[in-house]
């Protein structure tokens, strides 16, 4: 039994492996590349020439072409600006997302409103109206409010997703916490606050960290306000950048090459987190909470 | 106590509405805005702007020829994304919930999907499954397994591959956060179920899913608004084509708005997209809540 | 007043989030400062501006420096170049409808037409030779492709110096897949030559697809290829009404449904690939540069990338058919205008009319300074002059399969056509529409009659609305 269960998980770790590795080695692969090899029919497993000078003219650097024998100058995409501004602006909304709706996801986890769900769910509904319908007033308001051209404005922007979203998410992480416990300290003489602060967020804690990751990445990857507000500014996040890149006549191993570097923060804001989720195994000897 | 307690929840609420006031009118006002605009023929490029009512939506159900394409194309996109992305998550997270060697590791690559942007997972998946220049077709032409360059973006089965590769970006998100909530379940229920000499379904049924149902829903009411709202991945992975196999109705709604400047005509299409992605997500919560 | 976008190189400064800079006329300005100093002498008296898009600012930048280097500009009035974000058309006619200062702005043929009437862009026949502008518009205008004058003129008078002239949907060769097949120097004459070799090519089995056809999913993808193989085997006639404005002359049983019989019956074959309906425009160049097409419909600047060692695999071996019955492709081109604006003073417009003249013809030295930097660096042509340069000869003449393909180049330009109805603004959502309709006819969605017959429809309502 024991053996067959191995067996399966060992299978089910190499497809899953398979599955995600493989567009990422690609995108790869045509970084390292120059432009007359990533296009090639069928296309080369491994660069015959491979090349850092994708990275360096996309940095805004001129690098040597093999190929051509001549040097070719950058990129012309601000890359490295938008690289570190996405950085800033992402962690910011993490922090302050963080922040705002854990005691915000508490409230309504415990609070015991009629038809609280329906509230919810209107406001989740709300957000699926698709971006492109709402960014003309965003832009408007963007505008009279000093919120374009700047990270600020940006950050704002970006909480206004995240927020609503993570409250939602973490609502019912802690309405599915034991109650118990948090009931046990305050027997014990916690204020509320400290009962807060020191029983109930660290138990929530996975969902509060999960809830910061995934703000981050949220932040990191938009792109239509990022767009909007930030386009051709010097407060210009990546995904503009990329954007401006595709459309352009691209020359795609720059793009992969940018991509690639795009990779680099939220790679080890993963890392980081999951070495975070590893300490976490929460062993309740209370009875289950099912919803 | 109890007094107290509700109290103090109030006065959380409190201090709370100040927020959800601002997060109402960042949402409502361009709900209302767009809604506006959906009963106009705002268009740029023909410098129109008057008010006409319900015109755009009664041109768009009976004598739009896309639409029903549209909704088609949509409804097929949503659907299989949202449930192939959600099986995925599910997968992943039951087998990262298992002790083994190198699950660190694996924890780490499991998300790298999801920190792709859709612009980059987009790119990507163009020249992974480009018909001459691609990763796939390559492979498969090299080790002899087709004789010519396969084109995977037909009519047929463009939306499939669409659904693919936003199942690629979008499953770890779900997976992660299913795999939270795995981490929840006291170790006593396992104990108990092996006690009890139970299979692996039953032990999934009874010891896993209960704790499960909130966030699948969570999950698939996540992994369908995503889905339903998807512009960018089909813009630029297939810009709606071949010709109008992959116009999902949000694509619609943005080639209507910034390519045809047709803002009226664009907000009547989003709107409707919104319905629909309501029903649907509507439709899962009901579905999983029912669900014993 | 209406601003549709046409031209190619327009649609490459299309980017997805528009609106932020076409509502609110969202617009972002640079300034290219370099702390120099300068002798003192006429001046402007404020700093003149110039909008562009997407293209190579950093190239742009680097042009107007040169002029204002040229003209000992002071520091604090040089020349500012913004570079608009979203549909350069539209961008620039909010500008100008709103009376913000500008100078010079790129123009295309519709918004010429547009333009002028509304009394934004000035006519430029009249410009003289005076202490600041050098040239007189006299010299100039002799030395212009015909086309230029053809396309940019309303009412006689012409409005603007040309930014780029470019011909496309040109045959492009691979040189050495040709001789392979024992076919060099057999070029086609006309469109259905074309057909018939490409079928004589496919049967020899050499390559997968021996052709790659203009049908990528772009605004200027499918629908131009469509156009111009219409106009060039049928004259303009066979497409549109010569009066303004130009409604559609095209119908089922017209050349119209022949041109997609062919296309239908080289799909149905095998002779190309079917994944050409969903590449960008960056695959399109990427697959010929491959080197596994014989023959590619395209631009003629395109020979500069297909025979650029860095960026493609048959580079020196990419050759262009010469137009010998029929002329090849239409008219894709931009120029630069003088705007009409309100606070010039002193010798600004002077100054303003010596800036156009640097742009679009030669600078105060009696260079073609742009024109040959864009000929060199992007093989973009402003006047059959530049072609001439031997510099330009040297240069391109060593890249390219042979020297004497500048010739063909020159001769492609001289005739090239300029469809009627780009004269007109309803002409870009009927391209939007036959981007999406004429896939339809090939992967057999729809018949072909039908595509024909709803394009046509479409054509004559957007036509008549206006």
């Amino acid at each position: 039994m024991i053996n067959k269960k191995k067996i399966i998980i060992a299978i089910g770790c190499f497809l899953l492996i398979l599955w995600t590795l493989t567009p990422i080695y690609w995108l790869f692969n045509i970084s390292f590349m120059y432009h007359a090899e990533a296009y090639t029919s069928p296309a080369h497993f491994f660069p015959e020439k491979p090349t850092i000078s994708n990275y360096l003219r996309a940095l805004g650097f001129s690098a040597y072409n093999e190929l051509s024998g001549q040097i070719e100058g950058p990129a012309g995409y601000p890359v490295k600006e938008g690289l570190i501004n996405s950085a800033i602006v992402a962690t910011a909304v993490a922090i302050i997302t963080v922040i705002i709706a854990s005691p915000a996801g508490y409230v309504m986890g415990r609070l015991k409103l009629p038809r609280k769900n329906l509230l919810l769910i209107l406001l989740l509904g709300s957000r699926t109206l698709p971006p492109v319908a709402v960014l003309i007033p965003f832009y408007v308001i963007g505008l009279k409010l000093g919120f374009v051209g700047n990270i600020f404005g940006l950050i704002i922007m970006h909480l206004s997703i995240t927020i609503p979203l993570m409250t939602w998410i973490l609502m019912g992480f802690f309405a599915s916490l034991p109650i118990e416990v948090e009931k046990a300290s305050r027997v014990d003489g916690c204020t509320r606050l400290q009962s807060l602060l020191y029983v109930v967020f660290p138990m929530a804690s996975s969902g509060i960290v999960a809830i910061g990751l995934l703000s981050f990445l949220i932040s990191y990857n938009e792109y239509l306000f990022a767009w909007v507000f930030t386009q051709g500014t010097p407060a210009v996040t990546l995904q503009p950048v990329l954007a401006t890149m595709w459309f352009m006549i691209g020359e795609l191993n720059i793009m992969a090459a940018a991509n690639a570097m795009g990779l680099i923060a939220p790679t080890i804001i993963c890392i980081v987190f999951q070495k975070y989720i590893m300490k976490l195994r929460i062993v309740d000897p209370v009875s289950i909470v099912i919803r | 106590m109890f007094t107290k307690r509700l109290t103090d929840a109030q006065v959380g609420l409190l201090l709370l509405l100040p927020l959800i006031f601002l997060l109402f009118f960042l949402n409502g006002y361009p709900l209302v805005y767009s809604f506006w605009l959906s009963l106009t023929n705002y268009d740029i490029s023909r410098g129109t702007s008057d008010f006409i009512g319900f015109l755009n939506y009664y041109y768009l159900f009976f004598n739009d020829p896309y639409f029903l394409n549209s909704l088609r194309v949509t409804l097929h996109f949503a659907i299989e994304a949202t449930i192939i992305s959600t099986l995925l998550g599910l997968g992943i997270a039951l087998l990262l919930n298992e002790n083994f060697r190198g699950r660190g590791l694996i924890r780490t690559l499991v998300l790298l999907p999801w920190a792709f942007s859709t612009y980059a997972v987009a790119t990507l998946f163009r020249y992974f499954l480009a018909q001459n220049v691609g990763f796939l077709s390559s492979l498969l032409y090299t080790l002899g397994l087709t004789k010519e360059m396969v084109n995977f973006l037909t009519v047929e089965h463009a939306i499939d591959f669409v659904a693919l590769a936003f199942a690629w970006n979008i499953a770890p998100l779900g997976a992660f956060f299913l795999l939270a909530n795995l981490q929840v379940i006291p170790e006593d229920l396992f104990r108990q179920a092996k006690i009890d000499k139970a299979n692996v379904f039953q032990r999934f049924r009874y010891v896993i899913l209960p704790f499960l149902k909130h966030p699948l829903i969570v999950t698939l009411i996540l992994n369908n608004l995503f889905s339903v709202t998807e512009t960018t991945l089909i813009l630029i992975l297939t810009g709606g084509g071949p010709g109008v196999s992959t116009q999902t109705l949000s694509y619609w709604a943005f080639a209507q708005s910034f390519i045809n400047y047709s803002f009226g005509y664009g907000a009547a299409i989003s709107w409707v997209l919104v319905l629909i992605a309501n029903v649907i997500g509507l439709t899962y919560f009901l579905i999983v809540t029912k669900l014993r | 007043m209406s601003g549709e976008k046409i031209s190619r190189r327009r649609y490459l400064e299309l980017t997805a989030a528009a609106v932020g800079g076409l509502a609110v006329g969202g617009i972002v300005g640079y300034s290219l400062r370099k702390p120099e100093v300068m002798p003192p002498g006429p001046a402007p008296t404020h700093s003149m501006v110039m909008i562009i898009g997407g293209f190579k600012p950093d190239v742009v930048r680097e042009n107007i420096a040169e002029f204002d280097r040229e003209w000992s500009i002071p520091m604090d009035k040089r020349t500012e170049v913004q570079s608009l974000s979203g549909d350069l058309t539209v961008a620039t006619e909010t500008k100008l409808a709103a009376g913000a200062p500008v100078d010079i702005c790129y123009s295309y043929p519709y918004a010429t037409t547009t333009w002028s009437k509304a009394g934004w862009i000035l006519p430029i026949d009249d410009i003289k030779k005076t202490d600041i502008v050098p040239y007189d518009m006299s010299e100039i205008k002799g030395k212009l492709y015909p086309v230029v004058v053809e396309a940019y003129s309303v009412e006689g008078k012409l409005y603007g110096l040309p930014y780029y002239v470019s011909d496309y949907g040109c045959i492009l060769t691979n040189e050495e897949l040709l001789a392979k097949a024992g076919m060099s120097d057999d070029y086609p004459t006309t469109w259905k030559e074309l057909y018939e070799k490409v079928e004589v090519l496919a049967k020899k089995h050499i390559v997968d697809y021996p052709l790659l056809p203009s049908w990528y999913n772009e605004p200027f993808g499918i629908p131009w290829a469509f156009v111009l193989e219409v106009i060039n085997q049928g004259g303009n006639e066979a497409m549109w009404a010569k009066e303004y404005p130009h409604g559609p002359t095209f119908d089922v049983g017209t050349l119209a449904e022949e041109v997609l019989k062919d296309w239908k019956n080289a799909w149905d074959n095998g002779w190309v690939p079917k994944g050409v309906l969903t590449m960008k425009q960056t695959d399109f160049l990427g697959e010929f540069a491959t080197g596994k097409y014989f023959y590619q419909v395209n631009a003629e600047y395109y020979l500069g990338y297909m025979n650029d060692p860095a960026r493609s695999k048959i580079a020196g071996k990419c050759s262009i058919v010469p137009p010998k019955k029929q002329p090849w492709g239409l008219l894709d081109s931009a120029i630069y205008s003088l705007v009409n604006r309100k606070d010039r003073k002193d010798k600004d417009l002077e100054f303003a009319q010596a800036l156009l003249e640097f742009l679009g013809y030669k600078n105060r030295y009696g260079q073609y300074y742009v024109g040959k930097r864009w000929a060199i660096l992007e093989f973009l042509k402003t006047m059959p002059e530049v072609l001439e340069d031997p510099e330009v000869k040297a240069i391109w003449g060593a890249k390219l399969y042979r020297v004497e393909d500048l010739d063909t180049v020159n001769k492609l330009l001289s005739i090239v056509q300029i469809p009627l109805a780009w004269k007109a603004p309803w002409y870009t959502k009927w391209n939007t529409i036959a981007q999406s309709e004429l896939p339809l006819a090939l992967t057999g969605q729809k018949s072909i009659k039908e595509v024909i017959k709803t394009l046509r429809d479409k054509a004559e309502e957007l036509s008549k609305s206006g």
